[in-house]
């Protein structure tokens, strides 16, 4: 609190990206955790909440007669263009604004102080969602040929990496040992994912210290485990993601590749996945492009172009496909690194793992999946995301881009998730608002140290509360298609990849999709349901009525059964309804306004309000609550996010409208 | 990219002789069995056995061994051979799987590979080699490739010269339809059965043709135009040859000012009324004026326009050739696309993809329409004032916007039989030059493809408002098909008069007896049930659909509402089919036209600000609504929301096909549910209704491709479906590949056949 220069400032102005001429006349408020800015018009009040974390950049732009202008920028690609009418508090604000999205220690930030009034027990049950152990049950480990070591035990010898690893039988500890001090980090190669039917496996390191000429005996040899551990295969793949030209620069630094000649029996491969700093600018290039105001069809198809972004997640995906090719259809393990085996290493492994086991398409797949490549193995989220003021250099879009990898395969394959586009966007959204736990730090060590289980809550629990929300209602387990191998054409086809305007564009009201298929789909599947259920009370009353028929005359024949086409089940709670009753009911549906004409139009607005109650993500919310307590009150009250407190008493709002 | 290569069929290239002695011997008697399907009226030109036809470019072992025909209608190719690595066919019942229209053909490529030469055939022309293969190159993107090795020089040669004899006449009348219909009404002369015209017997809801004055009459009272009167003036196309016999003019002008006022303009083409909101304002297009003195002649159009407007509003002048890009300008965009999605190795266009798209400007000039469309949608909603098209001649660019602003404001014209009357209006009967922009005689130069455009542009909106269509996009796909099978007369002319006139000719010549019709009947390309099966035409119907709705089903008690919190998502389908029609039903409490004005029009305009501040805040505002899919529909025109139409432009190419993949497949999904979703209703109404065992009879039909087994259907996605679905690119040859690595199979040798650069132009 003692960063806040000024709680409050009157008679802001909030510009509207779309029509430069509306801009909403309101106050703005900090708190410990957000910025808030609260409209006056009296009708609606909107909010529009920023947590402090979400914030990227702040710029303080030439004052006009308005009044100072701000820019707030978001890692969620929000962007805020506030006018404060005094130059002094736009500068308090300024200034209180730098600190506050600047955190210097984990205990500032909002995981700690937020509070979704779970007791104890509920928040020790959340983080016990995941398994990882769970997990690598799963995949058939510890089996014949893989075990659990301890030879991380206590992080004795590699600090980023967890306590949990799977190495191969044959691989010793001297062994293990002896490949750790050969790698960057000492980040041994270890396993990633295991194929039950191939007995392939996905192996990740760091790159080997190999410089020029160096060699080490365990090194080979820990290879050689890997590769023996797949007796189907005579040889494995090495995939080095980075280019070549970085990986041989690399060599100049003692760093650098494995030497096939070296190494017996591997087939080393490089993928061009560009490093971190590259990435970096090139969404800065793209969300240059999403800023511009009206751009011409040329303006945004060069600028896409020359931001190269496209390009570069369509290599992520190329490696993943390869990983994944060869690990189902040749039945070769693959041992992937980049340079610290990090960053790209873990794109890479968890798109291959998309895209070869089904489990982790699934809900609580997709979860584990993030928690095993990414959490466990030691990605640096604090440095990549920014959530302690750092080195800006180590800032770049990582899971971003991975998330967006997933996207892309949901657009290709619209039926092989469980999950949908929103599952996608919350996660990008929390990996930034160090809300919950499980992004903070960037190890399992530090983690550990922090004790973060003891003190703040998991988002997996959150989600998985929620998970009707994100729901794909195309998805079906049992379907065969969902089980297989997600094959990608290989050809170089990049106009398979789209600009994701649900992501970058999110905040954007007008650009935003308007109908999805799939809340469409919700809509349909919820009628089949209604339909159902007024069948089966049709269906008792036709059976009470054919009773007393049956008791009048016998005579009579019985109609076929009517639900043998469609095999619903029955239950005895519904009770017969005469057409007096029905008709009845029907004159008491809510009538509604004109204005909003039939049900499609309900059906309509609701999908809006469906939209808006994406936590946070519709910034913009109509809260009914007053202002006054706003610098101390949780914006979530026991829910994760304001607007989606929000997003339900619109939801009553509406129905009550309804009713009137 | 990667130097790891899929296990790939051993490669045989196909400069080799093919399999000899046993092949040919099992071979030779098939042959001789096969025989083309022909049309009544369709003869063989001329043919060729032993011909091979190239299934992929990097490999000859799925080469198919069959007999090549030229006929009057189409190039076929027949064979006793399986389609290899096809998983689905949509079957067309005009054309065997091989078979090319001639009016599809683009180009015809004759090559000699051992004299290294090559040869692109014009009419009548001389070929002084014996071709080894001949490429086609179609119109729908598609290229086909025949070898000649095995078969006779001197008859490969002249099937070449046939295809390219037949495949670019020299006169309309030598166009197949006329043929055909000929037949038709030679033998219909014994059966007392006439043609079909119209939506045919197979169309549920006839289509209206609008080449009577009922048509006109009809759409005048649906659209609630007051002011407006069906005129006769041009009946016997006593004034212009070139606008439809019976039009729309205001009331206040007689018909006798009509015949004076015509002088005035390019064409005769003096103002045509389109469609009127229920605002009162009306949509006008409208040729130039000649001549420059007679502005005034404009000026008395105008006022009579003003004073069929019930605000008697002031009119808004919209001159398409100042705004949009002209028919050239479009030619040449869309012959960038189609290069960039035909020929162009992928190699050189994967690091650029988007800029090449981008130099292409097809997607520009599609947003240009767009929103050029749009703005107009504003004027006539918004400021409630009538708008004006004029174009010099009126029939190229004012069909494409007259169109879209009448799909963007009324929901009729996005049902199929809506759309199709639609096209009838704005294209068929006002005279877009069909003839000469699609170039069915191979020698326009004013070829323009925009009718591809309009249909682009509606799949914009498609894409953008999924559930505001009855139409898929397959429908799309298959229209503009539709219009390089010369059988049907809809697409086939510049005028309604060419039709008549060039019919009458056509008739005396035959002897054919007209009596009273005007012309001969040609099929309409809306009798679909020429071309697809009734399982087939469902694919048209969009399972996202639901017609304007009327609570029919609630369920009675309250339990169903408590379920979700989203409870009053729910929509409801089972309306009778002549209420989606755009009809209104009798005491059906939901006013379509009024619910309309109400929804999109909350307030008075405001009058201030001048229009462009307006046109913003409409489009704001417009936003910020939910949409209403029976109301006004406003596309979105940011760079990220016109797309590529991929299942149009890319459904030939082999390496763009995902498998099990694409919207297709959530398409499939909606399909099984929408259809459980009737199925289920259809039993409820029996229900109610009393008699049970009806419920069964209806209950076989769907309007759905894909049917639910019940709600335990657990068979998935259908191993045939594909991104291309329901279309088939094996067999295309406009990539390098077939096995999905055209590098490698560059690499390991495939010849670059197509680039025929490399041969030497036969002088």
């Amino acid at each position: 609190m003692e960063h806040i220069r000024t709680p409050k400032v009157e008679n802001v102005r909030l510009l509207d990206r779309i029509s430069s001429k509306k801009a909403a006349l309101g106050t703005l408020y900090l708190t410990a955790t957000h910025v808030i800015f609260v409209e006056n018009a009296p009708d609606t009040r909107k909010e529009t909440w920023i947590l402090h974390s979400q914030i990227s950049t702040i710029e303080k732009q030439a004052t006009t007669a308005t009044g100072c202008h701000l820019l707030i920028r978001c890692k969620n690609f929000q962007l805020l263009q506030l006018i404060i009418p005094q130059e002094r508090d736009c500068h308090d604000v300024y200034i209180s604004l730098i600190r506050l999205t600047r955190p210097v220690k984990y205990e500032e930030l909002y995981c700690f102080s937020f509070n979704p009034k779970l007791d104890k027990e509920e928040r020790e049950q959340g983080w016990l969602l995941l398994d990882l152990s769970e997990e690598y049950r799963r995949m058939g480990l510890p089996g014949e040929h893989w075990q659990l070591s301890d030879v991380n035990r206590d992080y004795r010898v590699c600090d980023s990496y967890p306590t949990e690893l799977y190495v191969p039988k044959s691989a010793t500890a001297h062994i293990i040992l002896g490949s750790s001090k050969f790698r960057s980090r000492r980040r041994f190669p270890a396993l990633s994912y295991y194929s039950k039917e191939s007995h392939a496996s996905i192996c990740r390191s760091s790159q080997p210290l190999s410089g020029f000429s160096a060699r080490c005996l365990e090194d080979e040899q820990m290879l050689q485990a890997i590769r023996k551990a797949n007796p189907g295969s005579d040889f494995i793949y090495v995939v080095d993601t980075r280019p070549k030209l970085n990986a041989m620069a690399n060599r100049a630094a003692g760093k650098g590749y494995e030497n096939e000649d070296n190494y017996s029996n591997i087939k080393f491969q490089f993928i061009g996945i560009e490093n971190i700093h590259v990435m970096r600018s090139s969404l800065q290039k793209m969300l240059e492009v999403c800023e511009l105001k009206s751009p011409s069809m040329s303006d945004f198809l060069w600028g896409l172009e020359n931001s190269g972004w496209l390009r570069h997640i369509k290599a992520i995906m190329d490696a993943g496909t390869f990983i994944a090719k060869a690990v189902a259809e040749e039945g070769a393990s693959v041992l992937v690194h980049c340079s610290d085996g990090w960053d790209r290493t873990a794109q890479v492994c968890s798109v291959a793992s998309l895209l070869l086991d089904p489990h982790y398409r699934t809900l609580k797949g997709f979860m584990v999946l993030i928690e095993k490549d990414w959490i466990s193995f030691g990605h640096k989220f604090n440095h990549r995301y920014g959530n302690l003021d750092g080195d800006p250099k180590e800032i770049s879009p990582v899971i971003d881009q991975f998330i967006e990898c997933v996207w892309q395969l949901m657009e290709q394959f619209p039926c092989a998730f469980e999950f949908n586009e929103r599952f996608l966007i919350h996660i990008q959204h929390h990996i930034y608002s160090c809300q919950f736990g499980n992004f903070l730090c960037n190890s399992q060590k530090e983690r550990r140290e922090l004790k973060i289980q003891e003190r703040t809550y998991s988002l997996w629990a959150h989600l998985w509360k929620n998970r009707a929300d994100y729901m794909n209602p195309l998805f079906r387990a049992d379907h065969s298609q969902t089980q297989g191998i997600l094959r990608l054409p290989t050809a170089p086809c990049n106009f398979m990849y789209k600009f994701w305007s649900g992501m970058y564009n999110r905040f954007e009201k007008g650009l935003q999709p308007r109908q999805s298929v799939t809340d469409y789909l919700m809509a349909v599947k919820e009628e089949t349901q209604q339909l159902e259920e007024e069948l089966e009370a049709l269906q008792e009353r036709l059976e009470k009525i054919q009773k007393v028929q049956l008791n009048c005359s016998k005579v009579k024949s019985k109609p076929s059964e009517p639900s043998k086409h469609s095999g619903f089940p029955t239950s005895d709670n519904s009770t017969a309804n005469t057409p007096q009753d029905y008709s009845g009911n029907m004159k008491s549906f809510p009538s509604r306004s004109p204005s909003q004409g039939d049900e499609d139009s309900a059906l309509i607005l609701t999908q809006d309000n469906l939209k808006s109650s994406d936590p946070d993500l519709s910034a913009n919310s109509d809260q009914e609550s007053g202002v006054e307590d706003l610098s101390c009150r949780s914006p979530s009250g026991g829910e994760c996010a304001p607007s989606e407190d929000s997003a339900k008493d619109r939801d009553s709002d509406e129905a009550v409208f309804l009713m009137a | 990219m990667f130097s790891l290569k899929p296990p790939r069929p051993t490669f045989r290239s196909y400069l080799l002789p093919p399999p000899q002695a046993e092949d040919k011997f099992d071979s030779e008697p098939k042959i001789k069995k096969l025989e083309p399907v022909l049309l009544p009226g369709e003869i063989v030109v001329n043919e060729v056995s032993f011909v091979r036809k190239c299934i992929a470019t990097d490999t000859s072992q799925y080469d198919l061994w069959g007999k090549l025909i030229c006929s009057n209608f189409k190039i076929s190719f027949v064979t006793d051979d399986p389609m290899p690595l096809q998983k689905f066919h949509y079957r067309n019942l005009l054309l065997g799987e091989h078979d090319v229209p001639l009016t599809c053909i683009e180009q015809i490529v004759a090559v000699n590979d051992h004299k290294r030469k090559q040869k692109v055939l014009g009419p009548n022309q001389k070929l002084k080699f014996n071709p080894t293969e001949l490429i086609i190159y179609c119109k729908d993107f598609r290229i086909v490739r025949f070898r000649f090795d095995e078969s006779g020089p001197e008859s490969a040669k002249k099937v070449c010269l046939a295809i390219a004899h037949y495949s670019q006449p020299t006169d309309l009348q030598l166009l197949f339809a006329f043929e055909y219909v000929g037949k038709k009404y030679h033998s219909s002369a014994s059966t007392p059965n006439g043609l079909p015209a119209g939506g045919g017997p197979g169309g549920a809801q006839k289509t209206p043709l609008f080449e009577a004055y009922s048509d006109w009459d009809r759409e005048v009272k649906r659209t609630g135009a007051s002011g407006w009167r069906v005129s006769s003036v041009n009946e016997g196309y006593m004034i212009s040859t070139c606008l439809p016999e019976y039009f729309v003019v205001p009331s206040s002008l007689a018909d006798q000012d009509l015949k004076t006022f015509s002088h005035s303009f390019v064409g005769r083409r003096m103002p045509l009324w389109s469609w009127s909101h229920p605002n009162g304002s009306a949509l006008v297009r409208t040729a130039l004026v000649k001549d420059l003195q007679q502005r005034k002649i404009d000026q008395r159009i105008c006022n009579a326009i003003t004073k069929s407007h019930p605000q008697r509003s002031d009119v808004h002048k919209s001159d398409l050739d100042k705004t949009l890009p002209n028919i050239q300008e479009i030619q040449a965009a869309f012959v960038k696309l189609k290069h960039l999605c035909v020929n162009e190795p992928f190699e050189e266009t994967e690091e650029r993809w988007l800029s090449s798209l981008e130099s292409t400007r097809w997607l520009e000039y599609v947003r240009a329409f767009l929103r050029h469309s749009a703005e107009l949608v504003y004027t006539l909603d918004s400021r409630r004032v009538s708008v004006v098209l004029q174009e010099e001649e009126g029939r190229d660019l004012s069909c494409v916007v007259a169109s879209l602003v009448q799909v963007m404001l009324d929901p009729y014209f996005r049902t199929i039989p809506g759309f199709q009357s639609l096209v009838q209006k704005e294209w068929v009967m006002a005279g877009h030059q069909f003839l000469d922009r699609c170039n069915h005689l191979k020698r326009s130069e004013k070829e323009s493809p925009l009718f591809l455009l309009f249909l682009d542009a509606t799949w914009q909106l498609l894409d953008q408002f999924p559930a505001a269509f009855e139409f898929s996009e397959t429908y799309l796909a298959v229209l503009g098909d539709s219009t390089r099978i010369s059988l049907f007369g809809t697409f086939l002319f510049n005028s309604p008069h060419q039709r008549v006139k060039q019919s009458t000719e056509f008739a005396i010549s035959r002897n054919i007896q007209l009596g009273d019709e005007k012309g001969l009947k040609f099929p309409s390309v809306w009798d679909w049930s020429l071309q697809f099966t009734a399982k087939d035409r469902t694919l048209f119907h969009n399972p996202l659909y639901v017609g304007r709705s009327a609570p029919c089903v609630r369920n009675s008690s309250g339990k169903a509402f408590k379920r979700t919190k989203r409870n009053c998502s729910s929509t409801l389908r089972g309306m009778p089919a002549s209420l989606r029609n755009g009809l209104l039903g009798d005491q059906d409490s939901l006013p379509r036209r009024n619910s309309l004005i109400l929804q999109v029009r909350p307030e008075p305009p405001p009058h201030a600000g001048g229009p462009d501040g307006g046109l913003e805040r409409f489009f704001g505002e417009w936003l910020c609504r939910p949409a209403d899919l029976h109301g006004l529909l406003l596309p979105r025109l940011s760079g990220a929301h016109i797309k590529l139409w991929k299942l149009c432009y890319f459904r030939w190419v082999p390496e763009a096909q995902i498998d099990r993949g694409g919207f297709i497949t959530a398409f499939h999904r909606l399909s099984l549910l929408a259809d459980e979703v009737d199925v289920l209703s259809r039993t409820l109404r029996q229900h109610r209704a009393g008699p049970l065992e009806a419920a069964y009879a209806e209950l076989g039909q769907s309007r759905m491709y894909f049917r639910a087994r019940g709600p335990q259907d657990a068979s998935g996605t259908p191993a045939f479906l594909s991104s291309s679905f329901p279309f088939s690119p094996v067999g295309n040859l406009c990539r390098r590949s077939i096995s999905g690595t055209p590098l490698s199979a560059f690499l390991s040798g495939a010849k670059t056949w197509l680039s025929t650069e490399t041969l030497a132009p036969e002088d």
